[in-house]
């Protein structure tokens, strides 16, 4: 297969309890909970080539994170197909785990009380890498990202931003060929977030692999990608170059109207 | 997951635990806070008598010496927890993601957090032997059945955190499940009190649960109470209970991950 | 009365938050049963063996214990969590909220939730007591009552010390640790120790005055000054609170400028 992503008729729904508020309302759901369906991605196809970086872009909510959770196989699909690198990923076969890396924005791998070169060594071990090759590698992405001198320092002690360039060099180690990259700018400081964005540029070009990157930030993508999925409220409404998203005005202004729009109508419902 | 992975989460684990030089302060006092507390209340009950429900002074001593070293070595509170905030949280995800074994991963970061108090309070006891004369290691067959019976005590309560851990795929708050359990245990095992001391009809449905392993067990084999035949017996029951364990675990992590595909992970 | 309407509506909140985390709920229950049942059969273990152990019998013991429930009831009521998250509102800057409203900050910290499970310990309380057969008579009964609520005052106060610690290090947590086990040992007559602990517990860090000397008040078994010291040592207590909460509060504003 010459694809590193397929997806065909993707979806995927979550049920959510509700109840109403007050006393009343809260003694009544302890007995009887009401359950309520919210399709978070609904019938989504498109094929991401081998090496290419696509860029993943939607409002708060759209569906992103569950995209990204059923590629990486976190999460089972209710209906449709999905294959990454090849393998049906929610088998979670050992394999592909090997071959994919993810960092999330806001969840942490790497163990805050103690440095990081010693969660690099764990996952050293874990991805069963050559000790001596693994350490070559920590030394080379640390370099690449400026991190040398931050490696024997306590995570805990780290800004936001060394953090998450620990996160990416963490999820880099095994060399995947696949990386998945959640929301990896979100909280950061302009300054951060660039620093970031040329950290995933020169990774980019040295090794070939397919990255995958969602944000909510049009910079990321025109800086960084090449193809673009523009996804909102679980439907998939833009898929194509980079280039030509830039050129079609209409286009542009429309899906930027559109992620506005749901933004401030769920800044709405959220003061409700 | 290999032997490599284990060790390294093992020694992390370690590492981890002694940034925190503080807690080292806290559990010496907090040992010695429950030292006071059991053994006044023991040595006031045995005060004027010189026997206690079969127990000697001196015999309560060692008791609550023993007592106390094998309830901080089994009772987790921190990696447990964290384990609970990381299937509720979202953090579970990253056993998925990798090429590891919960279970295994569990094990060896629950091994390595209790490492060094593990080693130092039982190198306390080898030691109270030589201060006192006859220590609570009190024979050549008691010190292997002791040690023994040890490692099966904290295989056994890896397997029950594992089961809480577990469970909060389905509870939201396994946390009250873990306090209650660590505060019953003290009591219900027989290392807070002899187990023998326990009213009857406490016993009898103590029966039907593996707390008098968790306790009882280890104490009475650390304190050459307890005859070979006995020993040997409630090893069997400590065997079934793993079986049982092993079981429920297995079938909990499956259940567990699909539930976690299916809601949201 | 204002102050009443304000707790009553924090604590049907806090209600409603617990009900909807129904496990939650039944969790913190089971616990509380677990921890009653364990301390009841730990007593009658050891009465199973002996008649008396210092100068405690059996049913003595147990309205002992009652009293326990009665005591750590309204600290797990009332303060426990609110203590534990204090440090968190402050590093948060949440407290700046608590600042603006027209009512004592101290109020809204110290009583923001309330947890519910605690109710059942308070009636458990009262069952035990009863239960317990001890031979106590209405005057006695009334100064139980009026005593273990002078010593959750203590309580408070010293608990109110600790948390405004939170002005000074933001991380308050090993003090809070500190101070737990420590008001551990006010879990057990403070008779039943050695002589210099019980003048730890008596002078130093008054744990035997949030459970003991009320019991014991109430058995008849102390009189004179004794009556005397839990409400001196109340009003000290009281009064450092206030001048340390007071001193923080300062310290917090000076920061924030």
């Amino acid at each position: 297969m010459d694809h590193g992503i397929v997806a065909k008729q993707l979806s995927r729904s979550f049920f959510r309890r509700e109840r109403s508020g007050g006393l009343k309302g809260a003694l009544k759901s302890m007995l009887r909970p009401q359950v309520k369906e919210k399709k978070a991605v609904m019938d989504v196809s498109f094929t991401v080539p081998y090496g290419a970086c696509v860029g993943l872009i939607g409002a708060n909510g759209a569906g992103k994170t569950t995209l990204l959770k059923m590629i990486a196989g976190l999460l089972h699909p209710s209906s449709g197909e999905i294959h990454t690198l090849g393998y049906v990923p929610y088998e979670r076969d050992h394999k592909f785990l090997k071959k994919i890396g993810m960092v999330m924005g806001q969840k942490s791998q790497l163990w805050v009380d103690i440095p990081a070169i010693d969660t690099f060594q764990l996952l050293g071990a874990i991805y069963d890498l050559d000790p001596k090759h693994c350490a070559a590698r920590v030394q080379e992405l640390a370099e690449l990202f400026g991190l040398k001198e931050l490696l024997g320092v306590q995570v805990r002690r780290l800004s936001l931003g060394e953090r998450m360039k620990m996160e990416i060099v963490a999820s880099l180690l095994h060399s995947p060929s696949l990386l998945i990259l959640d929301e990896p700018t979100i909280g950061l400081d302009l300054l951060a977030k660039e620093t970031i964005r040329s950290f995933i540029n020169t990774y980019r070009s040295k090794e070939k692999s397919t990255i995958i990157l969602s944000s909510h930030d049009m910079e990321d993508i025109t800086e960084l990608c090449d193809h673009l999925l523009v996804i909102s409220r679980g439907n998939l409404i833009y898929s194509g170059s980079v280039a030509d998203f830039g050129q079609d005005q209409n286009l542009k202004n429309k899906v930027l109207e559109l992620l506005k729009d749901e933004e401030s109508t769920k800044e709405e419902s959220s003061k409700k | 997951m290999n032997l490599r992975a284990f060790v390294v989460v093992t020694r992390n684990s370690v590492l981890s635990e002694l940034e925190y030089r503080f807690n080292y302060f806290m559990w010496l006092l907090s040992s010695l806070i429950s030292v006071a507390m059991e053994s006044a209340i023991l040595l006031l009950a045995v005060k004027g008598r010189g026997e206690l429900g079969g127990f000697l002074e001196t015999d309560l001593w060692k008791f609550v010496l023993i007592g106390i070293t094998i309830r901080t070595c089994t009772g987790q509170w921190k990696v447990v927890g964290e384990g609970i905030d990381e299937v509720r949280e979202g953090g579970f995800r990253k056993y998925l993601l990798q090429p590891v074994n919960y279970p295994t991963y569990f094990v060896a970061r629950a091994l390595g957090d209790k490492m060094t108090i593990t080693l130092l309070l039982l190198f306390g006891l080898a030691a109270f032997k030589y201060f006192d004369g006859p220590g609570p290691f009190l024979s050549m067959t008691a010190a292997p059945m002791f040690l023994l019976s040890f490692i099966g005590v904290n295989i056994l309560t890896w397997q029950i955190y594992l089961m809480m851990i577990y469970g909060a795929f389905w509870i939201d708050e396994t946390h009250f499940i873990q306090i209650a359990f660590n505060i019953g245990m003290a009591v219900f095992s027989g290392s807070l009190l002899p187990f023998t001391w326990l009213p009857e009809g406490t016993r009898q449905w103590v029966a039907f649960t593996p707390f008098q392993l968790l306790g009882d067990w280890p104490i009475r084999s650390a304190l050459g109470r307890m005859s070979f035949e006995e020993f040997s017996f409630l090893g069997g029951q400590a065997l079934l209970w793993m079986t049982i364990f092993s079981l429920l675990i297995w079938l909990m992590g499956r259940a567990g991950i699909r539930r976690y595909e299916a809601f949201g992970g | 009365m204002k102050y009443l309407r304000l707790w009553l509506a924090l604590a049907k909140n806090s209600i409603i938050r617990q009900l909807e985390y129904r496990s939650d709920f039944f969790g913190g229950l089971l616990l509380e049963v677990v921890w009653i049942s364990s301390l009841f059969v730990f007593y009658k273990s050891i009465f199973s063996q002996v008649n008396q152990v210092g100068n405690w019998r059996e049913p003595e013991m147990m309205f002992f214990a009652a009293s326990l429930f009665l005591v750590d009831a309204f600290y797990m009521v009332l303060l426990s969590k609110n203590s534990q998250s204090f440090p968190e509102t402050i590093r948060s800057g949440i407290f700046d909220f608590y600042l603006l409203r027209p009512v004592s900050a101290l109020f809204i910290s110290t009583f923001r939730y309330i947890n519910i499970t605690g109710f059942f310990n308070i009636s458990m309380a009262f069952f035990l007591a009863i239960k317990s057969g001890v031979a106590i008579t209405p005057i006695g009964a009334l100064i139980w009552i009026f005593y273990c609520f002078v010593g959750f005052s203590l309580l408070y106060s010293l608990l109110v010390i600790v948390a405004s610690m939170a002005f000074w290090i933001t991380q308050t947590s090993s003090l809070q640790w500190l101070f737990f086990e420590l008001y551990r040992l006010g879990h057990r007559p403070d008779d039943i120790y050695v002589k210099w602990l019980q003048r730890v517990l008596l002078f130093a860090f008054p744990a035997a005055f949030f459970i003991s000397i009320p019991v014991k008040l109430a058995l008849g078994k102390l009189d004179g000054l004794w009556f005397l010291w839990p409400i001196l040592w109340t009003a000290a207590a009281g009064f450092i609170a206030s001048l340390v909460w007071r001193r923080g509060l300062k310290v917090y504003e000076g920061a924030m400028s």
